[in-house]
């Protein structure tokens, strides 16, 4: 017996059929379905201008940094106050002691509602100074300092309790081969509170630059007694 | 299978995904099966923990402390903390102590400045150590001084929290007082030489 002729009925005739009630769906189901999405392209973007979706992006980027101005860096207020560069301070030491601190003297203020430690360490950073002994960090040009002081004792400001308004010093050591700079790029960054994707526990995490600028350092004014804030 | 039992096992799968929702989500559980086991308790009571009995001594204040190695000064105030640890069942090594300031806020005592002055304790063994905190005036009248076992991570353990009995003036006192306190080593011994 011979095999029955297949059901020559094919989708687009199906499709057709069903919306033979009115003549605009019925050329709308003639059409391809490529036609159909460039279609519904042309509409969403058409939909989203009418709510700015057209308008040109402005570049996001990180906000001018200037000495004595106040920037908000979750979790901190961190205000750099002058840069200055050292041969020695008391209670800190150097790799060698041909190297010298380049120091930004600042004033931080932990605003979480807890101790904080290695977060202040990835908030204040260097970009592009000569000789600096710590590694950039990872895919950055961006160098943390080496240590963090009190000024008042020079003990190493750990942990950071909210609410202080700390006087302290971010200490960069320099090799002391290359000259000392003239000026230096600062870059502050910000900490977002979220769960680790791994352990699902809440931390400040991703710090992001969201203020840059380039400062003029000059040497201390009396290197030999440590008074790397004057 | 017809697609009516089809349908119907697809719907069965749905509603027993969104009860198991609905029971998991029902509740705030979350926080509770967080939270360490608090035991309360004031200055000079003896608070009974799993793994050890502390006592919290009368604080002192100032504006600078004098440890070990440094004369320390901060911009808020300084407050030391007596606490004999008497260990149980086997020798312990506390790991978090931590002032909740009347701000809410949670001050550690787990670095170079604020820092937690204490060794192992031998069961049986008084040890006497101290916290060291500093923290905002504002912060510190009616604080609390918390002490567990675990550094991390203290869920699902015992946790002192014991009422420091400061006061007002307690902390004007301290605050305009420059004289250090003396921050003693950790030691088996009540009186240090």
């Amino acid at each position: 017996m011979p095999t029955p002729p297949r059901d020559a009925t094919t989708y687009r005739t199906r499709v057709r059929r069903a919306v033979s009630r009115g003549t605009v769906t019925r050329r709308l189901a003639d059409q391809p379905l490529r036609n159909l999405g460039v279609l519904g392209a042309g509409l969403v973007l058409a939909s989203t201008a009418a709510f700015g979706g057209l308008e040109p992006v402005e570049a996001a980027g990180p906000a001018p940094f200037e000495l004595g101005a106040q920037v908000t860096a979750a979790p901190f207020e961190i205000t750099v106050d002058r840069a200055v560069w050292v041969d020695e301070l008391p209670g800190v030491y150097l790799l060698d002691d041909s190297n010298r601190w380049l120091a930004l003297v600042a004033t931080v203020v932990n605003t979480h509602t807890e101790s904080l430690g290695y977060e202040l360490t990835e908030a204040v950073m260097l970009v592009g100074v000569e000789g600096l002994l710590r590694e950039p960090l990872e895919g950055t040009a961006a160098v943390v300092s080496s240590e963090q002081s009190v000024l008042a004792d020079g003990s190493r400001l750990s942990p950071v309790q909210p609410g202080l308004p700390y006087e302290m010093v971010f200490l960069f050591e320099q090799d002391g081969s290359v000259p000392p700079p003239t000026e230096v790029t600062v870059q502050i960054a910000a900490h977002t509170w979220r769960a680790d994707s791994f352990d699902g526990f809440f931390s400040w995490l991703d710090p992001t630059v969201v203020a840059e600028g380039t400062v003029p350092i000059r040497p201390a004014v009396d290197s030999t007694d440590g008074e790397a804030a004057s | 299978m017809s697609v009516g039992r089809r349908a119907g096992a697809t719907l069965m799968v749905l509603a027993a995904l969104a009860a198991g929702r609905a029971v998991s989500t029902a509740f705030p559980l979350d926080d509770r099966l967080d939270a360490p086991f608090v035991q309360s308790g004031a200055v000079g009571e003896v608070v009974e923990l799993r793994y050890a009995s502390v006592t919290a001594g009368d604080p002192e204040g100032s504006r600078r402390i004098d440890t070990l190695d440094a004369l320390l000064e901060s911009p808020g105030i300084w407050l030391v903390v007596p606490l004999t640890v008497v260990a149980k069942g086997e020798p312990r090594l506390l790991g978090y102590a931590a002032v909740r300031g009347s701000d809410g806020r949670t001050y550690r005592a787990d670095g170079m400045r604020s820092q937690f002055v204490r060794s192992t304790a031998q069961p049986g063994i008084p040890h006497y150590g101290s916290v060291v905190v500093e923290l905002p005036p504002s912060a510190a009248a009616g604080a609390q001084l918390l002490v567990s076992l675990d550094g991390g991570d203290q869920r699902g353990d015992g946790m002192a929290e014991i009422d420091l009995g400061i006061t007002a003036a307690d902390v004007e006192q301290w605050a305009a007082t420059l004289a250090p306190v003396d921050v003693p080593w950790a030691s088996d011994l009540a009186e240090q030489p």
